[in-house]
């Protein structure tokens, strides 16, 4: 652990009332891009990272010291994640998928807006498990034993995942008009 | 039974619903196990939770690890095969399976019975449980008879459409019996084909 | 199939773009300790709901159908204790103890609800020992394992 994490993590044990905030911080806008891409909702998104922070609160007074703070967080994320797709994936990869592509054809004129838009629509067709792993991968840049202990996965596991995620979006993405 | 007691018991359901999410820790960990260790097995049957899949298959197999003197590494290792078999059972039966066929479907797995064999009796069960039929395939082979032959067995019983209680009634005895090829007759006292 | 991506194709873009950074609307801390807040007063509203309706709980349990008597039988003369652990007692060896029936018979008789059960026999607390007339379990810890199914009536 890098020693601004070991001495956030000190701090938030003796119950320093700005280490959260610094938490928040430091570690927040990589969880916040993950979580918003995979479950394609800012709002959501918002949501889970209020849980996974007030659980790594709560967890760290009680007396838990991970090993790799960040590799730590990034599992609470995962699982929050995961929970919320549980509950609403007929909307993540039905309606919604649907309308960003029906919005993408109707504001031809915002070209970036349109391809981020393209983008989320061919995330969502992923299964849960593909995306979580791609976007591990390819957009956090995590290695696949780091992965491992985030996803509890293994890694022949973790390298299928992101083969059959990466080849069914390229399949999605040579649709877009270029 | 009266309609205020029928009421009664509703809420109770309704209640004890509501009130998962405070019982969600399970304490059997944190009784047997160390805090880090308790922490660390928990955290991986969690994850298994948020999967889908069923968790007390995994608390039994850690807790019977500790019960018999495994080290941490082994009864990780441990949860992390049935995992594994318990996700595969999952893909294969759907996500509609009940937590008890895909404990016995994971038992299966790791036994040795292959995935196709699982997804083909699934198919011949048309919607109902594999359960009982993966249960009585496994005592079988545990009990020396002939894998393909009890398999075999199995899945008539599977096509007619078999109650439980007749695919847990079979025993070895019966698959070999079955299996036994139709010789021509002789008369009493002469010889058989050589 | 292959994990990686070639740079310059659609799918290497279509990362670059997802790798741009997702603001975090101002507030987020206010926000946790909101939520906090509300969990805790949610928490204290079940606990009292689950307090009142204890003794109800209790009766619902008492009505439950009660299983299957299976009786477990070891033959081991000259052993001081047996006693039967496995996924019914949560593994634990202090739940059922099996009792000397006679001429080296030990006997304990439990109820099951239907299910597969894996479980086992351990003489005097050190020696694990399968149950030799129920069907053998693998095991992922190297001592003896049997496997019992019990189906509804």
């Amino acid at each position: 652990m890098t020693p601004i994490d070991d001495s956030l993590v000190a701090r938030l044990a003796a119950g320093d009332p700005t280490a959260l905030a610094e938490l928040m911080d430091r570690h927040g806008p990589a969880l916040m891009r993950f979580a918003t891409h995979f479950l394609h909702s800012a709002s959501d998104a918002d949501e889970v990272l209020q849980d996974v922070f007030l659980r790594a609160d709560r967890a760290i007074r009680k007396g838990t010291r991970p090993e790799r703070l960040d590799a730590w967080l990034f599992r609470i994320t995962v699982n929050r994640c995961r929970s919320k797709v549980r509950r609403w994936w007929p909307i993540i990869s039905g309606p919604v998928a649907d309308r960003a592509i029906e919005r993408a054809t109707t504001a031809p004129t915002d070209e970036s807006f349109a391809w981020g838009e393209e983008i989320a629509a061919a995330l969502a067709t992923l299964s849960a498990p593909l995306r979580e792993a791609f976007l591990l991968k390819h957009v956090q840049g995590l290695e696949y034993q780091e992965m491992t202990i985030v996803t509890g996965a293994s890694v022949p596991a973790l390298k299928m995942r992101v083969a059959r995620a990466c080849e069914q979006l390229r399949e999605r993405l040579k649709e877009v008009p270029q | 039974m009266t309609s205020n007691a029928i009421t009664v018991r509703l809420l109770v359901l309704l209640v004890l619903v509501a009130t998962m999410p405070l019982l969600a820790q399970d304490p059997r960990l944190a009784q047997r196990f160390s805090e880090p260790v308790a922490a660390r097995l928990a955290a991986s049957i969690d994850s298994a939770g948020h999967e889908g899949l069923p968790t007390e298959p995994l608390v039994l197999r850690a807790l019977e690890g500790q019960a018999k003197g495994a080290s941490e590494d082994q009864i990780v290792a441990a949860l992390s095969r049935l995992r594994g078999a318990l996700r595969t059972a999952r893909e294969t039966l759907g996500p509609a399976a009940p937590s008890a066929e895909l404990t016995t479907a994971a038992a299966a797995l790791q036994a040795g019975v292959p995935e196709p064999r699982l997804a083909e009796l699934h198919q011949l069960r048309g919607g109902m449980p594999v359960t009982a039929p993966l249960g009585a395939y496994l005592d079988l082979i545990a009990r020396g008879a002939k894998a393909d032959r009890a398999w075999s067995r199995i899945s008539d019983l599977a096509r007619r459409r078999a109650s439980d209680v007749e695919f847990v009634r079979l025993t070895p005895a019966d698959v070999d019996r079955d299996a036994k090829p139709i010789r021509p007759s002789h008369p009493p006292g002469s010889q058989g084909p050589p | 199939m292959t994990d990686g991506i070639e740079p310059g194709d659609a799918l290497d873009r279509a990362v670059d773009t997802l790798r741009q950074p997702v603001p975090i609307r101002p507030g987020l801390a206010r926000r946790a300790g909101d939520r906090l807040r509300r969990r805790r007063a949610a928490r204290v509203v079940r606990g009292i709901a689950v307090v009142l309706l204890v003794g109800l709980i209790d009766l619902v349990l008492l009505r439950r159908p009660s299983g299957t008597s299976v009786t477990f039988a070891i033959t081991a003369p000259s052993v001081r204790s047996i006693a039967l652990v496995g996924d019914f007692t949560d593994w634990r060896s202090d739940r059922v103890q099996l009792k000397r029936t006679g001429a080296g018979l030990w006997q304990a008789t439990v109820k099951l609800h239907p299910g597969r059960y894996r479980f086992a026999y351990l003489v005097n607390h050190d020696e694990w020992r399968a149950d030799s007339r129920a069907a053998s379990a693998p095991d992922d810890f190297g001592r003896p394992t049997s496997v019992l199914t019990v189906v509804a009536n």
